[in-house]
Order: C-alpha cells, then structure tokens, then sequence
C-alpha cells in the first residue's frame, strides 16, 4: 500500500509573510500528500523539532525576507545533529539566484523561487521520493 | 416628476439599443467584486442617486468627493515612500536623497526584529537586524536617525502596527531631549494591532492587551500631540494579504470601530480623537474599481461617523487615506513593467482622492528598493500631479455614471461585509481570534492564484505573451539592494555600547514600574516615555509587557 508522503511546510524566522508558504502547502496536499505547516516565527530548533516529531518525508522552508542563508544553515545542522540529514529540504521564497548554489552546497535539494508553477514542486517530490502520494 | 419620465425614457431606449445591437445576447462579463458590468452605463442606472444626498461637494457631508476643499490643486498630495534598512544612519542618507529628489516628508519601516521587540543583538534577531527596515533599540538609535534633521520640520509617517507606542515615547523622549515638545511633532503611525494580527504577523500581544496599548497612544496623542494622527489603519496588510476590495474595507473599518469604541470608553469625545484617525490602503490596476472604492470608503465613513457615534465635526467625518500599487500584485517577469502597473495603482489613488502616496518600487518582486528604484517611483507620482493636470479640479471622475454606479455598488458590498463581521463573526477580535477574516482573505487569494494559474485572470508577460528571453537575462540587468553587513555590525555594536554605560539600576526600576501599571489600567505612554529617556531598549520593555500580557498565538489556518 502506498502511504503518503509527508511534508513539512515552515516558516522559519521573523518574517509573516505566509501566503507563499500557504499556498505551497494547499498545493502539495491537493496533490495527495499529508501536510503539516508550522505557523510564524518559527526558530530553527522548533523546525528540526517538528520535522522529528511528525516523522516528515520532506521539509520546505518558506523565506521571503532575505534571511535565508544563516536560518538554512542553523536548521541544516540541526537536521543532521537529530538524524534526519538525508531527508529532502527544499527552499521557497524571494531567493536569489546567486543564491542557490550556496544553499545547495548546504544540502538543500532544490530551491523554488516565487515564480515556480505549482506542479512542478508537487512533481519534483513525487519523482525523486518515487510515490504517487 | 419631470426627471422620472426623462430616466423612464433612458432606460427603455438603453433597453432597445441593447436589443437592437445584440449586446443583451452578448456573453456577460463579472467582476468578483460587483457582480455583473454592462456594456454601458446611463443615467437610468443611477437614477436614486440624488446629487445633494449622495454625492454633495468636498469636504461636506457624506465627503464623497474628498475630504477637503481644494485637495491636490495648489500643492500636491503628499508623496511619502517610505525606506529603512540597515541601520540609522544609512536610512538618513536615504531620507536625504528623497527629500533632494523632491519628497518632503519623513517616512519609514521598520525591520523584523523591532516590529517584534525584539533587540538587536538577540539571537532571535540574527540574519534579520536591518534587512526589510531599520532596526530600532533604544533611543541612542533615534537620535542617530534624526541626527542632522529637524524632528518638527516635516511629516514623520511610521509604518509599525503593535509597538506604536514605544516608537512614538522614543520619538517624544528624543525631540524632548533636544528641546522640542510633543506638541511641535506632526505625522502619523499605524498603530493598528488588529490588521496585522489578519495578516502580516507583527501581533505580539494578545489582541486585547495590544489594543489597551494602541488605546494608550491614541489617549496620550490627543492630549499632547495635536499635530499628529496616532492611527494610520493598515488595510495594505489585508489587501496585501490577498484580500478582495470589499474585505480591505470592510475588514478596516471593522477594526476601526474596535478601536473606536475602546477611546470612547476612556470618556473621550469621538469629535476629539476619530478625525485623527486615517487609512494606509492599496489601489491595483483596476483603475476604475479603485476610485470608486475609495468614494464608496468616503460616504461610508461619514455614515458610520456620524449615525452611529453622532460626530459632529467635518474633520471628524471625513476619511482620510494613503494609497498605493497593491506589492502583491507586481512580478518577477520582465519586472520593468512594474513601473507601468505601479502608475496605474497610483492614478487610481490620485483620481480617488488620496492624501499622501508611498510607492513600490518594480523590483519589488526581488528585493528592498534602492536609490534608483525610489527615484523612479517618486518621479512617476511627480508626473502624476505635476504634468498631467488632473489635480486642477476636485474628484474628476464623479459625474461618470459607471463611476457612480460602482461607488454605490461597492458601498452595497462593504456594508453587507461589515454587517457579516459584526452579525455573524462577533466585531474583530472575536473574527480575529477564530481565524474568520484570515480563512476568506486567503480564500480569495488562492481563487486569484487559480485564475492567473488558468490564465482568466491576465498577467502579461507572466501567464500570457510570455517572452523567454525576458527571464534569461534580468538577473544582469537589474541591480538589486544589498545589506550592508558592515552598518549592521556598528548597530549592534552601538546597542552592546549603550547597555554597558546606562544607569542599569534605573532602567530595571522603570521596567518594574511599567509591568506594575500593565497590570493596571493605567495609561502606559508616560511610563514608556522615562524608560526610553534612560535608554531601556525595545525588547526589554516588550519583554516587560510579555511578561505580564503573555504572547499572541496565530491561530493556524492554511
């Protein structure tokens, strides 16, 4: 039996601009995957914490304020320090382009700036975690 | 009697010239907000519109052509961008260019951090000090900013919704110090706990306590501050949230009455303290919509005003806004023509009638605006009211019987929103609190993704003609902002300074001395005005606040 894929969905940091990270997760539940989405002002720790405690296949952080470099790496290596360093992060947001090879050097699997079309993000998880969710 | 037959005779003839042209067999066309709109508007569909009743002249009852006289003809509106970033200091420099290329107001935001209360150099602040507005601690930072300016020489706008009260004791603390009372200051803060906590997410404290504490300031404002307009209501944050036109307003002017009734129960005048009261709103691309909006906004304020709290005072009834190209809708694709669609939004405001403007920037999709996009934004606003003349006459459009037709349609629309709020939803915080105005905005957004998703919904360059090349190469050709990492490290540095060489002992008494009266029901501004002068910062006095007022929790909703 095929059991769903689970996602995380965060907003980590200040910022409470929601709608990207709200809109994601509508998308990727409509596509047949169960999605937890964590709320503001999330520190990286209550990420990581979540990401343990809902067992999650997939993380997406949602940044739209520019402070995704540091918050990327405090939460990747809190990823790893509990254990999930080979579970699937991916970024959202008001990225840089310049960005992204950074973001990927620190284990990010992919980033999805704001233009990305909906299906292409539900597609990329279902392709690369092999289920029909 | 003589103009019922002559509307009866219109109506029969827009009848037969329908029906001569096919246009009544023609597919419909609907807008979300309105409803149906027709091929042509007559004076038979606004045939209930009595001149004298509704729509009147300016600066008289019900103000649905303005709030004043003679409005932008003599001096334009105010063009207020707004701008902060880094830290104190660069954001002067940045005030001083605007002000060089023509803006003679002060407006400014502020970062994450300080919306939030949050210092500096708390590790909650890292990666966030500086980078979407200034980052304000103590008044060592205030003092900074205004170092070489003159603190009443100009209209001073903020754009803070939770913490007005602190940033407006550091304000009067500062000019205090330099000589210049509280009754020399003039400008406006949003001071609006309840929009943010709809959407935008700078709610800190339960939504009870931020509004006794928004209450505070509006006390304290009308006391001392007779320049100053100590609400500036952020229906931008719906709007930019996604919400539709009728729940901007109807969304605003709900929390409006919320703050209202918490002044009256102080034991002010509504006279005293409403017509200091003002809205910071979004115009779009829908250009007629929009100055309809803003007319319906006008003659509905004046409605409230006056028959449900009986103001008596023309500055009381008359609403007052600024207005600006809704960010929400500028891209990413070929973002050059965001400089086009940020003109639109502001025609939309100017013909609607609005007091001041800020203005996006067309990089708004990517980053904060720099100097070259601030200069490109004020310069279209410049053009607007300087070479187009449409500010020579009062409320240009009014008369149009489209104009008038949407005004009253969208008035309609308000009301029954309000009506639901008050009705079934129990007033704002109650709406607030159970997620009921956030579950529709979002509603309306994800239905507005769907469209331009679909293409029914018209995003040029983005879901139609679409021109590949465009996305190749923007990246080289668009300078974008950068933080200066540098500028933050001297502020967090000045805060570490600041801590180190106060009277320790006398900011500790004073933060025990406010927690004692946020017990109470004491008002809160001259408490926060001491501390500030003894340079408490604004996470100790939040803290403080927390402390005894506990956090807001966002209900979740996606």
């Amino acid at each position: 039996m095929n059991k769903k894929i689970r996602v995380l969905i965060a907003k980590p940091g200040l910022d409470g601009h929601d709608l990207g990270a709200k809109y994601v997760a509508r998308g990727l539940r409509d596509a047949g995957m169960e999605v937890i989405y964590t709320g503001l002002q999330q520190t990286s720790e209550q990420v990581v914490t979540s990401a343990l405690q809902e067992d999650v296949d997939v993380i997406g952080l949602s940044f739209l304020s520019g402070a995704h470099l540091g918050l990327v790496r405090r939460i990747m290596s809190g990823l790893q320090e509990a254990g999930l360093g080979e579970r699937m992060v991916l970024v959202g947001g008001t990225i840089p382009k310049n960005d992204t090879p950074q973001l990927k050097s620190l284990g990010v699997a992919e980033v999805f700036p704001t233009t990305t079309p909906m299906e292409k993000i539900s597609e990329y998880i279902q392709q690369r975690l092999n289920k029909s969710g | 009697m003589k103009k019922d037959v002559e509307v009866d005779k219109i109506a029969k003839e827009k009848q037969r010239w329908m029906e001569q042209f096919k246009v009544d067999q023609s597919p419909p066309i609907t807008s979300d907000d309105v409803g149906e709109i027709q091929a042509v508007y007559t004076p038979a569909d606004i045939s209930d519109t009595d001149y004298l009743r509704d729509i009147g002249f300016p600066a008289e009852y019900p103000f649905t052509r303005a709030p004043y006289p003679e409005m932008s003809r003599h001096k334009p509106w105010r063009y207020s961008l707004f701008t902060g970033f880094d830290n104190p200091e660069k954001t002067n420099e940045r005030w001083k260019f605007l002000y060089k290329a023509g803006q003679p107001s002060f407006n400014i935001v502020y970062d994450l951090p300080t919306h939030l209360g949050i210092d500096s150099d708390d590790p909650l602040a890292e990666d966030e000090v500086g980078r979407v507005g200034i980052p304000i601690d103590t008044i060592r930072d205030w003092d900074a900013l205004w170092a070489d300016l003159p603190m009443d020489g100009v209209p001073f706008n903020n754009n803070i919704e939770t913490l007005a009260a602190i940033i407006i004791a550091f304000h009067v603390a500062t000019a205090e110090k330099r000589g210049i009372p509280p009754d020399k200051l003039w400008g406006s803060i949003s001071n609006d706990p309840l929009s943010t906590a709809v959407s935008k997410g700078t709610t800190v404290f339960p939504l009870k306590h931020g509004v006794r504490l928004a209450t505070d300031l509006i006390e304290y404002s009308t006391s001392n501050m007779p320049r100053f307009f100590p609400v500036n209501l952020k229906a931008v944050n719906m709007a930019e949230g996604g919400a539709s036109m009728i729940q901007e307003m109807a969304f605003v002017f709900s929390n409006a009455i919320c703050l209202i009734d918490e002044a009256l129960k102080r034991g002010l005048d509504i006279d005293d303290f409403a017509g200091k009261f003002s809205f910071f709103g979004c115009s779009t691309t829908h250009l007629l919509e929009e100055v309809a909006k803003w007319r319906a906004s006008r003659r509905l304020w004046a409605k409230i005003l006056k028959e449900k709290y009986g103001a008596k005072k023309a500055s009381t009834l008359a609403f007052k806004f600024t207005g600006y190209h809704n960010p929400l809708w500028l891209y990413s694709e070929e973002p050059e023509l965001n400089l086009v669609r940020a003109t639109i939004g502001a025609l939309a405001s100017a013909l609607g009638g609005t007091q001041a403007m800020p203005h996006p920037g067309y990089d708004e999709a990517y980053a904060i605006p720099t100097e070259k996009s601030q200069s490109l934004a004020l310069g279209t606003q410049q053009i607007l009211a300087e070479e187009t003349n449409i500010i020579k006459t009062v409320d240009p459009l009014g008369g149009s019987y489209y104009i008038e037709w949407l005004t009253n349609r969208i008035e309609e629309e308000i009301v029954k929103k309000m009506k639901e709020v008050d009705e079934e939803w129990g007033g704002s915080i109650k709406a607030i609190t159970n997620g009921n105005m956030q579950r529709e905005i979002l509603e309306h957004f994800f239905h507005e993704q769907q469209a331009i998703v679909s293409g029914e919904r018209v995003v040029v360059r983005k879901n139609k003609y679409r021109v590949e090349s465009e996305d190749e190469d923007v990246n080289s050709r668009i300078v974008l902002h950068e933080q200066d990492t540098k500028s933050v490290n001297d502020h967090v540095a000045r805060l570490k300074k600041v801590k180190a060489e106060r009277d320790n002992s006398e900011v500790e008494r004073l933060l025990a001395k406010l927690s004692q009266q946020a017990k109470g029901s004491e008002n809160l501004m001259p408490c926060l005005i001491e501390a500030a002068k003894a340079y408490a910062s604004i996470g100790e006095i939040t803290n403080t606040l927390k402390g005894v007022w506990g956090q807001y929790e966002e209900p979740v909703i996606i």
